[in-house]
Order: structure tokens, then C-alpha cells, then sequence
């Protein structure tokens, strides 16, 4: 039981982290992210193949390349991997493309990524999916399985921290106002003098490094990842999150990942078995629908709604002290 | 992944096992483990395979060998007093859902007695966790990695994909046909039996003309079906799932004609004959042969037990007409009395002290009593008698990598399928070289 | 060669199933500007409408237009008791967006629920095949070519000519002028949903025929074809739209010749992103951005 208890407390974990770099997206930025979960998976590969070794003709796993790399060096490189597949896929999408038709190349973007593991067993073994990747320090800590994992959640939450302190500061600084003041109105904000496209770009490249490392986390934890786990419309269960939970506000993310995730969805196996085992995941999907629509009707701000900021100050004063957002980052004296 | 990740967070109580995940849409009702249903001291054979998404169906094949095996076992008095439940555990089909799965599945394990599965969608990730928690596991895979396998925990009463592949390009060479095309879908199904039927081809002499792959959801395979059609086969080796195949078939049909082309396939499933003959017409299945791993006549003393089981048991999967002759079926019915007549022999329902004697129980020896169901073994095995078990597939032949021994039945494909012949085993011995 | 110019006719099929659809997509997007992800899933439900008439003896044909009114009224309604209350709260774009995968999700799995997740298949009778020099076509094939240029000349005739089909065109372009067309806004969000629903639900029906089988995925997969066919086109351009469907049904076609089957998919839409590169509102951006929407 305290097994289980702990792969479930993993599991929230990484959901959490993964919405976090959603929220900084979507929350926070207004970039809509379809793609959100080939960010998780490139993560998950990452790390897969950096743990896994060299390749074996011989074996029945078949994967391009691989090396057997010390923690956390497979988590780190799948965040770098992560901001890397941010950057080309933003400069590809973001900038010059209109919002509505980012949102849908995004989309196309995120099918075509599962199209092209696919396609070829060679290149990350194809549909069946890696397996068998190496989980850190398990050969050398010798603990119990039950002993393991709390190492691991310790490892997970280790993580969640530094992302968590990662985004806290974002949001806290005059950056975090410039993605608000992006979010709210994209033409007034370009209009102060904000760099619109280079502020998206950011957050496609950190939000993608977030993501990866949840994906990261998550791989070296079930140790296995296949392209049935990572179909595009899994993205839209982590929107749920965000949206129920409370986009903008950190606390309420982690909640909504938490509730959404959680209680709401395994919620619906306490209902008493009726018949087709197949029925209830389809109430499941039916009812996160739903609380979709029910929370973006009557309660838009989420469970925990973001504290109220003043945009305005922040478009009609902030023209010449933010031109560059990396800047913006850096300069932590311009908090107001 | 993600989405499905913290599934299951606060639903502690649920004991539930894995998240949603679009593509494998489901519940995790693991009612044994939840407690449902299961009354105290009762035994659970689970059934851990995909019970939603596209392998759907792998969820009713192991349960359908279950209820039956159940049913007499419990109607007998039960193993060593326990009743027998067979509960289902959903993997929906991928790893990210079914670690969690059956994470939650060895957290309860101290009734479990057995798990039917993994399939091949989650084995890789999860058969490891069986084998860890020392728990005897019936795979629905025919994975290669499984063939030479040595872990005293897994055993697989299914033919290996690559055999299946072998017989595919045994029959064809046997049928004289020099010409092959191959047309495969891409994922986890077709990647084993696929290049066996191909590099099989190959060394028996034949030439492949055309290597086709068809990805899953395309509005079209006319191309594809150009491609196969251009190069004018003898014989097509196919594997791809229901809907897909409808749409090539039917695409193929309008650029061939159809029923001179000699098709051999793995077997499948009704619905797969349903949505194929209806896109192309049943007469054009005639030129469909199908390989599934032998089935024993139904004649034997042991199918006919299974069979009246299957149609009086009280709880059962829909349609049960269909799974009479499924050799996963039949595998899954064998399974289960195995594990509940070692349990009877070793007198203890602890899988690392009765696991051992599973292998004992399929072997023919001096002095054994042959039995073909559970009620006589049991009586036999308290009576002290050793007995050899021979069930609805008859005489079980495992090797030492508890691997069945399977010979290949060449069928004919439609709603009631009908053995036309054997793929002869010295040529596939020679395919597999 | 010849299997080239024989893909180019199955390109043509994609085509003219795609056309319905994407046109319809983007029509309802440019006169409502809310991006439809549940487009799919609404495709899928009237596809299996149709699978009901012919269940019930109805020849394909009229189960086609009865499935393509279903999804008109749906559509309608949908956008009556969900889209329109939501606007009214002032939901914005990416709000929308949201709810429309809320929806999509709905409806696939209601779909799910009704007819399980086996494929079916339509009763038809009479697949003759007819031959065009290197290329050929069954005759549903033939009739859905037919429906798909029914189709295009039906949507230009109603843009140019009716009153509605003008303020739809004038509401893509400019809002402001719209008003001033005298057509009540509500009114032309209500026809451009009508239309959109009754196109997705003809579409799906001729997929579902294309396919020779309906599943309850198959609407939620073609989304990705028509997005890009109504992106490549430049959304909100009802003709860019048609090329659109053009090019990315010949795409699929002509690249699995090439490549290889499971390439084909991959290769189309990098083909879509080049183009967005090079023009990144779409083949038809030109019109756009002289109306000053772009």
C-alpha cells in the first residue's frame, strides 16, 4: 500500500512540475501550447536514451543512440533538450505566425512528432516504446522497493523546488509583468516598446526545458515510454489543470493538477463498476469536458483565482525599461 | 504520461490503478483489489491487459479463459478452501498508464495468485514488476525478447509473433509462391511478426516486392495499395488493425482484382471479419488465410469441459460463441486451472512455493494420472497422486524457457473459420534459420 | 510515372472530402472567430447518424444528406446553447478555444459511449470501378468527387450571391463594415454555424465512405489533415481553403509514393510549415491582408 501511496505522490509530482511550465505558457503568457506534450516526451527520450547505453544490434530494443550517463545528467540534458526543441519550434511557429494559426500549426506540430517516432523502429523503437531504462542510484543504494521510491519522491520533489523557485521568480519580476502585459493585450504591450515575439519565444524555451524535465522524471520512474502515452490530446488534460485550478496563480495550478488529475478522474472509480470497463474511461473524459465547461462558465479564474496585479502601470510606464526581457530578468531592482 | 500522470493522487481509496489516457480511454476497475466483490480469503487471478482503447478486446480474451476456470474451480470446493475471483486490472494499452497499473496490482498482491498478462503494449515496462514481486504472470505477447527468457515467473501459454511470421512465410513457400509483399502497420503489433515473415521469406528463397507500412489514421492507403498492386505478388503477408484494413483492402480491391491475390495474415479477431468483409464483401475473404496457433479437435475430453464451463458459468464475457476456439481463450482456462492445481500440490497458495510445481503439472511421466479438469486433479493430487493435466488445449508442451511449443494452423478468415492445413514445421524451422 | 499520376487521382478523393470539410472549418471561423477544435468529433457523431439510416434500410446517399442536416442542426445548436452564452460572458479567444476541446472531448466520448469502439461499416451495394487512364475510381468514389465540387461551386454561388453569403465574406474581412450590412451579427454567427455543421457532417459521411469503415476516432484524426489544409490556405479564406484541401489531399497521396507510406503524413505537414515560413498567413494571405484582417 505505501507502494502505491508513493507512486501516486511521484506521479502528482511530476504533474504538477508539468503544469507549472504550462501555466508559465498559457497562465502567465497566453501562448496556447498544443504541442505542450511533445516538450514532456522529447524530455522522456532524452533521459531514456541517456541512461539506457549504448545501442545493442543484438537486443530488441533498437534506438539511434545512447549512452549511459550518472543523474543527473539525463535530467538536465532532457531540460536543455527541452528549451532546445522550444527555441526551434518557436522560431518556427511564433514569430511570424498570427495567434490563431500558432495554436494550430502547434497542433499539427504535435501529431507530426508522434508520426515520426513512429514511422521508423530504429530511431527511439517505434510504437512499442522504450523500456527497461535504468532508474538512478537503484544498483548502488541497495533499499527496499518501498525504501526506493521514497528516495525518488524526494529526488521528484528536489525537482519540483528549483522549478517551482524558477517560476516564482519569473512571475515576481518586471518579466513576469511583461508576460502579463503580453497576455492581456498583445498590441499594447508591443505598442510600450515590448518585444512580443522574443517574450514568447522565452517561454516556449523555458516552459519547454520544465516540461522536459517532467518528462524526464516521470521516465526514469516507470521506466518505460511508448507514443500511445504521449497523444496529443494528453495536453489537453494538463489545460484542465491549469484552467480549474487557477491559471496565473502557482498554488492553484499544483492544486488543479492535484484535483483534476487526482480526485476528479480516479474519483469516478468509486462509482460502482458498471459492466463495460471501457464506459467509465469515457464518463471519465466526458466529465473533465464538463468541469471544463462548467469552470470556464462560472468560475473562469479557477479554484484559486491569481492575485490581482495592475496591468496598466505596467503598459504605460514600463516602454523604455524593458526592451530586452532577458534583461527584464536580470534586473530584479525594477520590481514594483 | 502527464495527463495521467497524478491520476489517481487523492483517490487513495479507490486503489485504482492508472490514469486516463486519450489514446487507451478506460477505467482501471481492479474491483478485486478495490475490494469489491472479493470476499475474504478469496484468491484473485488478474487480468492485466489493455480493457480499453484500440486492444480493447485483449481485456475479454483473458477474461473469457478466466470466468470458466473460475466457475468449476469454485463449483469443486475452491483451491485449499479459497475462492477463485478473476479481476481485471486496465493497462489501457500503454506503459505511462500501466506502470501505476500494476504498481497498484503488486500493492495488493497478498491475494493475488496470478496475473493473465501483460500484453505486448506494456510488457516491457511491467513484466519486470511481476517478476519482482514474485508473482507467475501468463503473457499475451509474442515478444521475442520472451523466447529465451529464464525468469522461473513467466510463462506464456501464446505463440511468439516472430513463430507466427515463420508460419506466414512457411505456408507461402509451401504454397510454391515465389513473389511475397509485405504490408505491415507501423506500431507495437506488427514490429515481431512483420520482419519474421519477411527475413523467413527471404532465406526460404522468396523474393518480396513490395515492403509496405501503413499508418494508423490516414484518411487514405490508396498509394499503398498501388504500391502492393504495381508489383504484381503472388502473396500478400499483412497484419493491421480492423478499421485500417477495411480502408486498404477495399482500396487494394478497386486497383486488383482482389480474390486471385492469396493473403495470409495472423488471426484475428471477429470484429476485425466484420469491418473487412463488410468493406470488401465476405466472397473476397476466401482468399484470406489466417495463422493462429493450433488448436486441439475439439473432440478431447478436456475442450469439452471448457465448453459446457463457457456456457454455464454465471458470470462471462458477451458473446462467448466467438471464444470457444480462441487459442487465447483456451490458454487463458489451461492457466488458470495450472495455477490452481500447482497450489493443490504444493499445498499453499504462495506463488514462490506453488509456482514450481506449474511445470511438473504439464509434463507426462510414469505412474501419472492424466486429468482434464480441475476437480479430478485436485481429488487425484489430495489422494496422493501425481497427475499430468491436460486441458482445453490438450497436451501442454512448455520448453525450459516456459515458452508453449505450438504447431500452426492455416485458416480459412470469416465469421466461422475453418482449419485448411498445417504450416509445415520443418520449413519454418528453416524461416527462422 | 504512372503510379504517380494514379496517386494523383486518390489525392483527388482525399481532396474532395477534405474540401466540405475545410471550407466549412474555416468559413465558421472567420465569420465567428472561434477556433472549432470539436470540428472532428462533430464529424465523427454525423458520420454514425448516417450509419443509423442505413441501419435502418435508408440508401448512403440520402443518409449522407440526412446525417449532413444533423449536423447542421447540431452545429446550430451547439453554437445557440454553448458557444454563444459563453461569448456573451466575454470569453476570449483562447477561452473559446478551450471550450471547444471541452466539447470535442464530449462528443467523441459520447460517441464512445452510443457505439463502442469497434469500427462499422456502411451498407452499400454496387462498387464497379472505373478507369481513367492510369488512374481509377470506384463509383461512391466517383459520386464523392461529384459531392465535393457540388460543394465548392455551392459555397461560391451562396458568398457572391446571397445576401448572407456577402455578410459572411464582408464579417471575415472587416466587423465594422459588417454591421453597417444591415444582418444582424447573431444572425450571421447562426447561418455560419448552420454551414459549417451541415459541411462537417456531409464530410464526415463521405470519410466514412472513403474509408469503407467509421470509428469513433476518425473525425479527431482528419482535424489535423483539415487544419492544415484550411491553414495552408490561409485561415478564414473559404477559397485558399479549397486549394488548401487540394494540395494537402495530393500531398498525402503523391508522398507516399515517395517516401513510403509512413512517411507520407510526416512529409505533408512539413510541407505546410515551409510554406507558412515563406508565407505566414497562408497561400491566400494576399486578399487577407489587403482587407486588413491578416
Amino acid at each position: 500500500m505505501a507502494y502505491y501511496v508513493l507512486t501516486l505522490a511521484v506521479y502528482v509530482v511530476v504533474g504538477i512540475i508539468a503544469c507549472w511550465g504550462l501555466n508559465l505558457q498559457f497562465g502567465d503568457t497566453g501562448v496556447l501550447n498544443f504541442a505542450y506534450i511533445l516538450f514532456v516526451a522529447a524530455g522522456a527520450y532524452t533521459a531514456s536514451i541517456l541512461s539506457l547505453g549504448h545501442p545493442n544490434a543484438s537486443s530488441y530494443q533498437h534506438y539511434f543512440w545512447g549512452a549511459h550517463l550518472p543523474w543527473p545528467i539525463p535530467w538536465l540534458a532532457a531540460a536543455v533538450v527541452g528549451g532546445l526543441l522550444g527555441l526551434l519550434v518557436g522560431l518556427l511557429v511564433l514569430r511570424r505566425l498570427r495567434g490563431d494559426y500558432q495554436a494550430m500549426v502547434l497542433l499539427v506540430v504535435s501529431i507530426m512528432g508522434s508520426y515520426i517516432v513512429s514511422a521508423d523502429p530504429g530511431f527511439l523503437n517505434g510504437g512499442v516504446g522504450l523500456a527497461l531504462i535504468p532508474q538512478p542510484f537503484k544498483g548502488v543504494l541497495h533499499l527496499s522497493q518501498v525504501g526506493y521510491e521514497v528516495f525518488y519522491l524526494a529526488l521528484a520533489v528536489l525537482a519540483a523546488v528549483a522549478v517551482f523557485e524558477v517560476v516564482r521568480r519569473i512571475n515576481a519580476s518586471p518579466l513576469g509583468r511583461v508576460l502579463r502585459a503580453v497576455r492581456e493585450n498583445e498590441a499594447a504591450a508591443a505598442a510600450v516598446g515590448h518585444n512580443v515575439a522574443a517574450v514568447k519565444l522565452l517561454v516556449m524555451v523555458i516552459g519547454g526545458a520544465i516540461a522536459a524535465l517532467a518528462g524526464a522524471i516521470e521516465v526514469q520512474f516507470i521506466a518505460a515510454w511508448a507514443p500511445a502515452g504521449w497523444d496529443y490530446t494528453e495536453t489537453f488534460g494538463l489545460f484542465a489543470a491549469v484552467i480549474v485550478g487557477g491559471r496565473g496563480n502557482l498554488g492553484g495550478v499544483a492544486l488543479g493538477a492535484l484535483l483534476v488529475q487526482g480526485l476528479f478522474l480516479e474519483g469516478t472509480v468509486l462509482l460502482p463498476n458498471i459492466g463495460n470497463p471501457a464506459l467509465i474511461g469515457a464518463i471519465q473524459w466526458m466529465s473533465l469536458g464538463a468541469l471544463i465547461l462548467i469552470f470556464l462558465y462560472f468560475r473562469p479564474q479557477g479554484v484559486l483565482p491569481e492575485r490581482r496585479r495592475t496591468y496598466s502601470s505596467d503598459i504605460t510606464t514600463g516602454r523604455n525599461r524593458l526592451a530586452s526581457p532577458l534583461a527584464a530578468l536580470t534586473n530584479r531592482s525594477a520590481r514594483g | 504520461m502527464v495527463a495521467s500522470v497524478a491520476v489517481g493522487a487523492l483517490a487513495l481509496s479507490a486503489c485504482g490503478s492508472s490514469g486516463p489516457s486519450k489514446a487507451a480511454s478506460g477505467s482501471s476497475g481492479t474491483t478485486g483489489s478495490s475490494g469489491g466483490g472479493a470476499g475474504s480469503g478469496a484468491l484473485q487471478i488478474a487480468s492485466f491487459v489493455p480493457f480499453s482503447g484500440a486492444d480493447a478486446s485483449y481485456g475479454d480474451l483473458a477474461l473469457s479463459g478466466c470466468y470458466p476456470a473460475a466457475y468449476l474451480i469454485n463449483q469443486a470446493g475452491g483451491v485449499l478452501g479459497h475462492q477463485i475471483n478473476c479481476t481485471t486490472s486496465d493497462t489501457r494499452g500503454d506503459p505511462q498508464d500501466a506502470v501505476p497499473a500494476a504498481n497498484a496490482l503488486v500493492a495488493h498482491s497478498g491475494s493475488v495468485v496470478a496475473v493473465f498478462g501483460p500484453s505486448s503494449d506494456e510488457a516491457l515496462s511491467t513484466e519486470p514488476l511481476f517478476q519482482q514481486a514474485h508473482i507467475p504472470s501468463f503473457l499475451m505477447t509474442g515478444d521475442t525478447q520472451y523466447d529465451s527468457n529464464t525468469n522461473p515467473y513467466m510463462w506464456r501459454l501464446v505463440p511468439p509473433d516472430a513463430a507466427e511470421g515463420f508460419a506466414m512465410a512457411a505456408w507461402a513457400e509451401s504454397k510454391g509462391f515465389t513473389r511475397a509483399a509485405a504490408v505491415f502497420a507501423t506500431g507495437s503489433q506488427s514490429q515481431a511478426d512483420g520482419p519474421a515473415a519477411i527475413s523467413g521469406f527471404k532465406k526460404l528463397g522468396g523474393q518480396i516486392v513490395a515492403n509496405v507500412q501503413l499508418t494508423p489514421g490516414q484518411p487514405s492507403y490508396s498509394t499503398e495499395a498501388q504500391k502492393v498492386a504495381s508489383s504484381h505478388p503472388q502473396v500478400i503477408f499483412y497484419d493491421g488493425s480492423a478499421p485500417m484494413s477495411a480502408t486498404f483492402f477495399a482500396e487494394l480491391k478497386q486497383l486488383t482484382n482482389l480474390p486471385p491475390t492469396y493473403v495470409v495474415e495472423t488471426e484475428e479477431e471477429p470484429a476485425w471479419i466484420t469491418a473487412v468483409s463488410g468493406a470488401i464483401g465476405a466472397s473476397s475473404l476466401k482468399s484470406f488465410t489466417a495463422f493462429e496457433a493450433s488448436t486441439p479437435s475439439t473432440s478431447t475430453a478436456g475442450w469439452q469441459t471448457f465448453n459446457q464451463a463457457m456456457h454455464n458459468a454465471p458470470k462471462n464475457v458477451p458473446n462467448i460463441s466467438q471464444y470457444l476456439k480462441d487459442p487465447f481463450t483456451l490458454s487463458y482456462y489451461d492457466a488458470a486451472n495450472l495455477v490452481a492445481l500447482a497450489m493443490v500440490e504444493a499445498k499453499s497458495t504462495k506463488p514462490t512455493v506453488f509456482n514450481a510445481d506449474i511445470m511438473g503439472l504439464t509434463q507426462p511421466g510414469a505412474g501419472k494420472t492424466v486429468v482434464h479438469d480441475f476437480a479430478t486433479g485436485a481429488k487425484d493430487l489430495q489422494a496422493g497422486q501425481k497427475i499430468q493435466y491436460e486441458g482445453a488445449l490438450g497436451t501442454i508442451s512448455l520448453d525450459p524457457h516456459h515458452n508453449i511449443a505450438a504447431g500452426f494452423n492455416a485458416l480459412t478468415e470469416g465469421s466461422n473459420p475453418q482449419v485448411i492445413g498445417q504450416a509445415p514445421t520443418d520449413l519454418m524451422v528453416k524461416a527462422a534459420g | 510515372m504512372n503510379s504517380l499520376i494514379s496517386s494523383l487521382g486518390f489525392g483527388i478523393v482525399t481532396a474532395s472530402i477534405l474540401l466540405p470539410a475545410a471550407v466549412g472549418f474555416t468559413l465558421q471561423f472567420s465569420a465567428t472567430g472561434v477556433l472549432n477544435i470539436a470540428f472532428g468529433a462533430q464529424m465523427t457523431f454525423a458520420a454514425y447518424i448516417a450509419f443509423i439510416c442505413t441501419q435502418a434500410g435508408l440508401n448512403i446517399w440520402l443518409a449522407l444528406l440526412l446525417a449532413g442536416v444533423f449536423g447542421a442542426v447540431f452545429s446550430a445548436l451547439l453554437n445557440r446553447f454553448l458557444l454563444t452564452p459563453f461569448a456573451r460572458r466575454g470569453t476570449t479567444f483562447f477561452g473559446m478555444v478551450v471550450v471547444t476541446i471541452a466539447l470535442a472531448l464530449l462528443i467523441e466520448y459520447l460517441v464512445e459511449i452510443i457505439w463502442g469502439t469497434m469500427s462499422v461499416n456502411y451498407k452499400m451495394t454496387g462498387t464497379g470501378v472505373v478507369h481513367l487512364g492510369a488512374m481509377s475510381f470506384t463509383h461512391s468514389q466517383l459520386v464523392v468527387m461529384a459531392i465535393g465540387l457540388v460543394i465548392a461551386v455551392a459555397t461560391h454561388s451562396l458568398l457572391k450571391y446571397t445576401r448572407i453569403g456577402k455578410a459572411i465574406r464582408a464579417v471575415a474581412s472587416n466587423t465594422e463594415l459588417a454591421r453597417s450590412s444591415g444582418i444582424p451579427a447573431q444572425r450571421i454567427t447562426d447561418t455560419a454555424w448552420l454551414i459549417s455543421g451541415l459541411m462537417g457532417g456531409v464530410a464526415g459521411v463521405m470519410l466514412g465512405i472513403s474509408l469503407s469503415s467509421v470509428s469513433y476516432t476518425m473525425g479527431d484524426t482528419f482535424l489535423i489533415e483539415i487544419i492544415a489544409a484550411a491553414v495552408l490556405g490561409g485561415v478564414g479564406q473559404v477559397y485558399g481553403a479549397m486549394l488548401g484541401a487540394l494540395a494537402i489531399g495530393v500531398l498525402l497521396e503523391e508522398s507516399a509514393i515517395v517516401l513510403g507510406g509512413a512517411y507520407a503524413p510526416i512529409s505533408a505537414f512539413a510541407v505546410l510549415i515551409l510554406v507558412l515560413l515563406v508565407r505566414p498567413t497562408g497561400i491566400m494571405a494576399g486578399a487577407a491582408e489587403a482587407k486588413g484582417i491578416a
